[in-house]
């Protein structure tokens, strides 16, 4: 039971930071390497939320506050890059890459400078344990499968059921036809963009309390979304899911059975195949 | 040539001659650490340490060589981004050929020791650590200079099996890396002489990219129901994670490891539920106020420039390793590398200024007696997340004793070179 709980949490903290990215890129075509300094963004705002509000309004309403905080500052940052680099270069990706990579050491300077190189530690909002038949599961890390699943029906929602998730759908299927129908694909980026960089923000905001804080603590996630994306099929967000919970069971059962040394070389192992197999990806459509 | 012109060229000259001179009165000593990144954690405390221990000699006019004549310490910190053996040796060609330093304190990971071994012999740099790694008779300018890692692995779990013999199953929690399957060897090493009464129940490294997922790692080592659970290869954020995710399994026994920030361990775990199972063997913790009035008034320096959340005990770590070059320039009256290691080779002990006399051991291990083995204080919490000194290991007399149990299970796990 402890194992199927721990393959539970390890799922849902894979597709927390993986949806933004999958959404990025699925509706855009363009890498944001400056995902994973959004999602340490997050964490550092829910930080300064925590460590300045929790003795006056308590642990739980001041994490989300700082939630709330964390959506608001990297949203406003999705803007920025949008305004910035995504749209003044165009249709060049590489070029787009090349810059989100830049603004991520951009940012992490800037965060180090102001907090320091060495990690902090949000305090659990949330203490204490759930039992589930003799299985444990930490409340902060039932905030995380919660946010998750929120974040991923919320996001279905939107897409299947809005105007706004519509033009979306229909920019990732043929941005030329969505032009030539109508729709300002570049509005429809834009708020992609902002949506993608506040799931990242929220997903911090969840992680933060479970994990050690640390300016660099986004670039170490980053590549596992990678390879989750990639494996689900680049840019189908249900891709995303099922290869979030693919991982989640194997990186749970490996640790478990004394093969944790092998995680990084199975997951590159299983990326490989999947590419050499199927290269759109598990539920990738072909270009 | 007029007045003006003269007094020009006289002022330069001067000026270049004093320059020089002031450039042969300066020690430079080079700090070869992660200064950025996720490890900067270890690098940037280490660095400072290093940093107040020249400044304490430079407020008062420099360090007293054998003559009496004082040299300031000019400190360099360079990165090895996280300790890659590749990026170790570049910092060395950068401190050594570009910069000319003549100390170096660096990791004593084996792997960064060795691509660096060739480099400081050739230039007679003397490059320490804080502890002994890839040592040998044909790098006599590779030094350990206090008992540290990883050996003071290997004592501390002796200690605890030797002074809580309620301990029967141990769990050994390493990372998959040079330094992580050292410490695996030198854990082994300190159950080796304990093995008719314990036995080690877990000793599975783990990949470091998954300390994310602390829950996951953690299920099985509580699987594997240990009475002592010993761990090196955490950051300090991550220990405490551990720590977290083993008690809320309901873990009951004791942890072990080099160190621990209890600062970040108590944000998690209230300090009366771990107060007497955590324990360290850092080389020196200086927040502990009693085992040496220097060193702590160097924790009080520490967090007066840089606040009490930035402490980190390796800063004193550093700083201990550092007295033990310290010791050597005030004996030498050629305070260069090759003048400082003579100084502190003409021995075979050492007047060290934290330690006392301590020996130059370690031929077993490493086939050369580079290694000062000073005694090791081992500390335990107490219920408000600080820490006190337990027991003091006389390092030499326990490896007299045990090092015909403990030098198999080092050479199974590839740590000794000795031929």
């Amino acid at each position: 039971m402890q194992i199927l709980l721990n393959c539970l949490s390890l799922t849902s903290f894979y597709l927390c930071f993986a949806l933004g990215l999958a959404l990025v890129f699925g509706v855009m075509r363009i890498i944001n390497f400056a995902h994973g300094e959004f999602f340490m963004i997050g964490a550092y705002a829910t930080y300064l939320c925590i460590s300045t509000l929790s003795p006056q309004v308590g642990g739980p309403v001041a994490w989300a506050i700082g939630a709330i905080v964390a959506a608001a500052v990297t949203g406003l940052l999705g803007l920025v890059l949008h305004r910035t680099m995504v749209v003044p270069l165009g249709d060049k990706p590489l070029a787009i890459f090349i810059s989100t990579l830049a603004l991520s050491y951009v940012i992490q300077t800037i965060v180090v400078q102001i907090f320091g190189p060495v990690g902090l530690s949000i305090a659990p909002p949330m203490r204490g344990v759930v039992n589930f038949g003799g299985a444990i599961l930490p409340a902060s890390r039932l905030v995380v499968i919660g946010v998750a699943v929120v974040l991923a029906a919320g996001l279905w929602v939107f897409l299947m059921r809005s105007e706004a998730g519509r033009r979306i759908r229909a920019v990732a299927q043929n941005p030329r036809g969505a032009l030539l129908q109508g729709i300002r694909t570049e509005k429809v980026g834009r708020l992609t963009l902002i949506l993608g960089s506040s799931i990242a923000g929220i997903c911090g905001a969840a992680m933060g309390p479970i994990s050690q804080i640390s300016p660099y603590m986004g670039a170490g996630t980053l590549w596992k979304a990678f390879i989750i994306i990639i494996v689900g099929g680049i840019g189908n967000i249900w891709g995303a899911v099922a290869a979030a919970a693919i991982f989640g069971v194997l990186d749970t059962l490996m640790s478990q059975f004394g093969a944790g040394r092998f995680l990084a070389l199975t997951s590159a192992a299983v990326m490989l195949f999947v590419l050499s197999v199927k290269p759109s990806g598990l539920f990738g459509e072909k270009e | 040539m007029n007045m003006l012109t003269r007094l020009l060229i006289a002022g330069a000259l001067a000026g270049a001659l004093g320059t020089s001179a002031a450039a042969e009165d300066t020690i430079k000593v080079g700090v070869v650490q992660p200064q950025a990144g996720e490890c900067a954690q270890w690098g940037v405390p280490i660095t400072r340490g290093v940093q107040i221990w020249a400044e304490e000699f430079n407020a008062n006019g420099g360090i007293a060589d054998a003559t009496g004549k004082k040299h300031k310490i000019e400190v360099t910190g360079y990165d090895n981004n996280c300790y890659t053996a590749g990026d170790e040796l570049n910092a060395f060609r950068r401190a050594i050929l570009d910069d000319k330093v003549s100390f170096i304190l660096q990791t004593f990971t084996p792997a960064s020791r060795q691509a660096v071994a060739e480099i400081t012999t050739e230039n007679k740099v003397l490059t320490t650590s804080y502890g002994a790694g890839y040592l040998g008779p044909k790098y006599p300018f590779l030094i350990g200079s206090v008992t540290g890692s990883p050996a003071s692995y290997m004592f501390l779990v002796s200690h605890l099996l030797e002074s809580r013999p309620e301990i029967k199953r141990v769990a050994i929690v390493t990372a998959d890396h040079s330094f992580g399957q050292a410490a695996l060897a030198y854990y082994k090493a300190g159950l080796a002489p304990y093995l008719d009464r314990a036995e080690i129940v877990y000793s599975q490294p783990y990949d470091p990219a998954s300390t994310s997922d602390m829950l996951g790692l953690a299920t099985p080592v509580m699987a594997s129901n240990p009475d002592l659970i010993v761990e090196l290869g955490f950051t300090p954020g991550q220990q405490a994670l551990f720590v977290e995710a083993m008690e809320q399994l309901g873990y009951k026994g004791l942890y072990g490891s080099e160190g621990w920030t209890m600062g970040l361990v108590t944000e998690r775990v209230p300090a009366a539920e771990v107060a007497g199972r955590i324990f360290s063997a850092y080389v020196v913790d200086a927040s502990e106020p009693n085992f040496s009035p220097r060193v702590s008034a160097f924790y009080k320096t520490y967090v007066e420039k840089f606040g009490e959340k930035e402490w980190s005990a390796l800063a004193s770590v550093a700083y201990a390793a550092m007295t033990t070059i310290e010791a050597g320039i005030q004996k030498s009256s050629d305070p260069t590398g090759a003048g400082v290691r003579d100084a502190l080779f003409a021995s075979d002990t050492v007047d060290q200024p934290l330690f006392g006399p301590s020996r130059w051991g370690g031929s077993e291990i490493f086939g050369a007696n580079n290694w000062l083995m000073t005694p090791l204080p081992v500390y335990v919490t107490d219920d408000k997340g600080g820490v006190k000194v337990t027991a003091v290991v006389d390092v030499a007399a326990w490896w007299n004793a045990h090092k015909d149990a403990a030098l198999p299970a080092l050479s199974e796990g590839g740590q000794v070179s000795a031929k």
